[in-house]
């Protein structure tokens, strides 16, 4: 017969429940036991159930030890791993620890939760950049071809080179072509009128990559014939848009600058290849100069085939290009073909910055590690009792330094959780400025990879933050804990804050003269004179289909009957058009010859422009004349030199008259008739180069750029000029329409944005060194408040006591500034590809970097310095 | 037999026994321990064979469940004095007076 158990309800089945943790074969026995216990509990002895559960864990321990004949409630099962089981209970623990000390806790997950997080959102763009595959197929077989003269990237390939290469190549499966930049086309037909981007690609693109259609068919090779008909392929998004998903789409048809073309297939959805297009239209050789040999539009794509190296590939590409020079050496001379990895091509650009940035960031996370493991030492003393007792009942040393471990771990989990919070925030807004725009839209938010890399982060942060106190916690000064509490382990914690004040700022001075020199040089390339003044213009690019202004003469007509009607325009003060806009557009190297000179061919950049381009784009006029209405088709060849062009070809002579050759396909002499200032051709980092400018009306291109100077703000005259070009031609596409300062700003974007993150980067360690100052000065302040009661007392100056704090302050951000300069020294270099204006180890910069770590310190040490001064002697005496 | 570490606890633990009191919560009460530390000195101690463990017999008068006393093995006191010569101060620290309650020892 068995008795009601004592006991509430609700305590009894607790009781059940905690037994299912017990192993079955003792799970009765142990019911019993804690039945009968639960009857003669008394309150004082602490919660019933805790015990019980506790009880469940050490009895579940107790399988783990194995050896021995099960008795009682051991039992003996060896199973078991001791190690994870430990682990947890460690971890147990440790978030009873923390959640008793909520402040602390706190202020480590912070600061571990920024450093983890600016790691994590730099990952996601390294991994997007760098580690990520394209998403094409055996993308790694992907090369991008570019031309280089005499050496150096030019970039773009001529169309007649490009058909040689790809018939002559045997490395590749495929060799395509595609133009580097969209065009707009004008659409109608089919839906509403827009315009669209459009991609201008060799019939054989998409299967170079690898993209399949997702309806209809790809391009074929009848496609990209002479006289094919007109065929174009969609995006996705185009496919929507303008046809509504019509599923019925292949075969209707579209009319592209008043071109009919039929539509042949529809990209896959999330297609993406260097730049956003929702037409491709296929290369075709009597179109878009595709045939010249001197025009310079393409890049090429190629695909490897399996077990073709890179360096087979390349030699090649030399053998054929030594071929061209020698079939035609006045245009192909010098050129070759450079094949670099598809991937690595598309981000070279963002490299240097990537590199930089990534640098920073681990500083950043080690800064935040040292900071951890500061706070994790200053509340030694509070443990240092604990531990002791722990380690007196017989815990060994390793696993206290598990314990310890487990608990920094447990906060650095905690701030890694908060960091990827911050970290999606802090990716977007780098995505923001970084401009990737090579690999397509981003993804938002953080991938698999990225939260994979937050963990491992804060595994890495929280081991790193915990080591040292760990060891430190848990030496030979443990005995010592739990006779005299906290002396000794108080004293080694401020010594390590100590050194982490250091550190810190030696950090912060690194960071501090590498954004300062980043500063220094965007100032500088703002303040630099390009050579013309880019101020109230208007810019446009327009593009004229030689199907329809096949000769020279119609597209000079077409061209000459736009300017009229832009300087017609109400606001304009002078418009005139050029080939190439400084800054914004670069390329079209040539060489040349000054006839009778006897030197050397040179580079030059070959400029195309329209009477009224210097006026308008204020390039000052050096001698001789510019470019007049008079020099046409008909007239002698002329040209006009910049000033370095001159001195490259004529020295210190006098050009005017002379004659020059262009060494083209065709070579064309030319008579020098004035020289101007030099300009920044194509970047403004870039110093400048020889310029020939040759009338428009000499060679009429069908690519031109119309610039208006502007008696109005000029975007407000954006529409207007559209308004204008849509009346002579609607079909003509037009892109690029914006105000030349802002094309000039944008092309310094990358360095702003490279110049922010790393002063955001420099004043996080400065704050933390500040901060970590202050409690430095502030704890050796109140040790030394009865020291300081006695000085007082005996009469000591307060000035005397204030330079005591100050002095302590001093040597520690003194020997940090010093040791960080030599680290500025050293690492600084790594900025030199970024710098302009400066040199890697320029003195006011550092020196500007000194003086502003010096006041943020006094700042810091302002509060302690005050209140050691201020200290009351009486009161400082009592304190024993 | 596996290795027991001669510890402070496990020498309260073995005294507090040794001096009559077998139940789990009066050797917490004696010695002043938690029951975090007392119920798994006690299944180790039983596991090792130092303590045996039985259930009393059911009170028919005042009907409560039976309850589990342990009681120390040969070796169990052996133990103890090994511990006692160690840790001197537990002799002290665990008397042998019962603490007054509803139920005697």
């Amino acid at each position: 017969m068995s008795s009601t158990p004592p006991g509430r309800v609700p305590t009894r089945t607790a009781l059940r429940l905690l037994a299912l943790l017990v192993p079955r074969r003792v799970r009765e026995r142990w019911i019993r036991e804690w039945t009968g216990e639960l009857a003669h509990w008394r309150p004082g002895a602490g919660s019933f159930l805790l015990a019980a559960a506790r009880d469940t864990l050490s009895i579940r321990a107790l399988r783990g030890s194995g050896a021995g004949p099960s008795r009682g409630l051991h039992v003996a099962s060896p199973r078991e791993r001791m190690p994870v089981r430990q682990l947890v209970q460690d971890i147990h623990f440790a978030f009873r620890t923390l959640r008793k000390a909520p402040w602390f806790s706190l202020a480590t997950v912070l600061t571990l939760a920024l450093g983890i997080g600016a790691s994590v959102a730099m990952f996601g763009i390294l991994n997007r950049a760098f580690l990520a595959p394209l998403p094409f197929p055996g993308a790694d077989r992907l090369v991008l071809g570019r031309t280089t003269v005499d050496g150096h990237l030019n970039p773009w390939v001529a169309g007649a080179d490009y058909f040689d290469y790809r018939d002559q190549a045997t490395v590749f499966d495929e060799l395509a072509a595609v133009l580097p930049f969209p065009t707009e086309y004008g659409v109608t037909g089919g839906g509403e009128a827009e315009r669209a981007p459009a991609g201008i690609a060799s019939v054989n693109l998409f299967g170079a990559l690898g993209v399949r259609p997702a309806l209809g068919r790809g391009f074929r090779r009848e496609d990209g014939l002479e006289g094919a008909a007109n065929v174009v392929m969609i995006s996705q998004g185009f496919w929507q848009r303008h046809f509504g998903g019509d599923p019925e789409v292949v075969g209707r048809s579209l009319s592209l600058n008043s071109e009919p073309y039929t539509v042949v297939g529809v990209l896959p959805a999330g297609f993406f290849f260097m730049y956003r297009a929702d037409l491709w239209i296929p290369l075709r050789p009597d179109r878009f100069a595709a045939s010249s040999r001197s025009l310079y539009n393409w890049y090429l794509v190629g695909r490897m085939r399996p077990g073709v190296t890179p360096v087979q590939a390349q030699t090649e590409m030399d053998l054929i290009s030594a071929r061209l020079a020698r079939a035609y050496p006045r245009t192909d001379r010098n050129r070759g073909l450079l094949l670099t990895n598809l991937q690595e091509a598309l981000v070279e650009d963002y490299r240097p910055t990537l590199l930089i940035l990534t640098g920073a960031v681990a500083l950043v996370l080690l800064i935040a590690c040292g900071n951890g493991a500061g706070i994790l030492l200053a509340r030694a003393p509070a443990r240092g009792f604990d531990l002791s007792v722990r380690s007196a009942l017989g815990a060994p040393r390793a696993r206290l330094v598990r314990q310890l471990l487990a608990e920094s771990l447990g906060l650095a989990l905690a701030g890694g959780l908060l960091g990827t919070i911050l970290a999606a925030g802090l990716q977007r807004m780098m995505l923001a400025y970084l401009h990737m725009d090579r690999l397509g839209p981003a993804a938002p938010g953080l991938s698999w990879t990225g939260l994979t890399a937050a963990l491992g982060l804060s595994v890495f942060a929280g081991l790193l933050a915990g080591v040292y106190p760990a060891l430190r916690g848990t030496g030979s000064s443990l005995g010592h804990g739990m006779k005299t509490g906290d002396r000794r382990t108080g004293e080694g914690a401020a010594g390590f804050r100590s050194a982490m004040v250091v550190v810190q700022v030696a950090l912060s001075v690194v960071l501090l003269a590498g954004s300062g020199l980043l500063v220094r040089s965007l100032a500088n390339l703002r303040a630099l004179d390009p050579g013309f003044d880019s101020r109230d213009l208007l810019t446009a690019r327009i593009w004229v289909p030689t199907a329809r202004y096949p000769e020279a003469g119609d597209r000079i007509r077409f061209f000459t009957s736009l300017l009229e009607q832009v300087r017609a325009m109400p606001g304009v003060s002078s418009a005139a058009l050029g080939s190439h806009v400084p800054i914004v557009n670069s390329g079209n190297i040539y060489r040349a010859t000054a006839v009778g000179e006897g030197k050397e061919t040179e580079r030059i950049f070959l400029r195309a422009s329209s009477p009224g381009y210097f006026e308008t784009l204020g390039i000052p006029l050096r001698a001789g004349r510019g470019i007049q209405p008079g020099d046409d088709a008909g007239s002698r060849p002329v040209v006009v030199l910049s000033e370095t062009a001159a001195r490259r070809f004529f020295g210190e002579g006098n050009p005017l008259g002379k004659e020059v050759q262009l060494e083209i396909a065709n070579p064309v002499r030319m008579v020098v008739v004035g020289v101007v200032g030099d300009v920044r051709l194509s970047s403004l980092e870039d110093a400048p180069e020889a310029a020939f400018y040759v009338p428009f009306a000499q060679r009429a291109t069908n690519v031109m750029s119309v610039v208006l100077k502007t008696r109005v703000p000029p975007a407000s005259l954006s529409a207007p000029l559209r308004e204008v070009l849509k009346g002579m031609d609607p079909d003509i596409p037009v892109s690029g329409v914006a105000t030349v300062a802002e094309l000039v700003s944008r092309s310094m974007s990358d360095r702003k944005v490279l110049t922010l993150s790393l002063t955001l980067f420099a004043l996080f360690p400065l704050l933390l060194a500040a901060v970590g100052l202050f409690a430095v000065l502030a704890y050796h302040v109140s040790r030394r408040r009865h020291e300081i009661g006695v000085r007082m007392a005996l009469g000591a100056q307060a000035s005397r006591i204030g330079g005591m704090v100050l002095r302590r302050s001093l040597v520690l951000v003194g020997v940090g500034t010093v040791l960080g300069l030599g680290g500025a020294f050293a690492l600084t270099r790594f900025l030199r590809s970024q710098l302009f204006g400066v040199g890697a180890t320029d003195p006011v910069t550092l020196a500007g970097v000194v003086v502003f770590v010096a006041v943020v310190s006094l700042a810091a040490a302002a509060a302690p310095t005050w209140r050691a001064v201020r200290a009351d002697p009486r009161v400082a005496l009592r304190a024993e | 037999m596996p290795r027991t570490n001669l510890t402070f606890p496990t020498g309260l633990v073995l005294q507090a026994i040794a001096r009559g009191h077998r139940y789990g919560f009066e050797i917490m009460e004696r010695s002043g321990l938690r029951a975090g530390t007392v119920y798994p000195a006690l299944r180790r101690l039983e596991g090792a064979g130092y303590l045996r463990s039985a259930w009393e017999e059911e009170d028919a008068v005042e009907k409560r469940p039976p309850r589990c006393y342990y009681s120390l093995t040969p070796q169990g006191s052996e133990l103890l004095s090994q511990t006692l010569d160690r840790f001197p101060a537990i002799a002290l620290s665990v008397g042998a007076e019962p603490i007054p309650g509803p139920e005697g020892a």
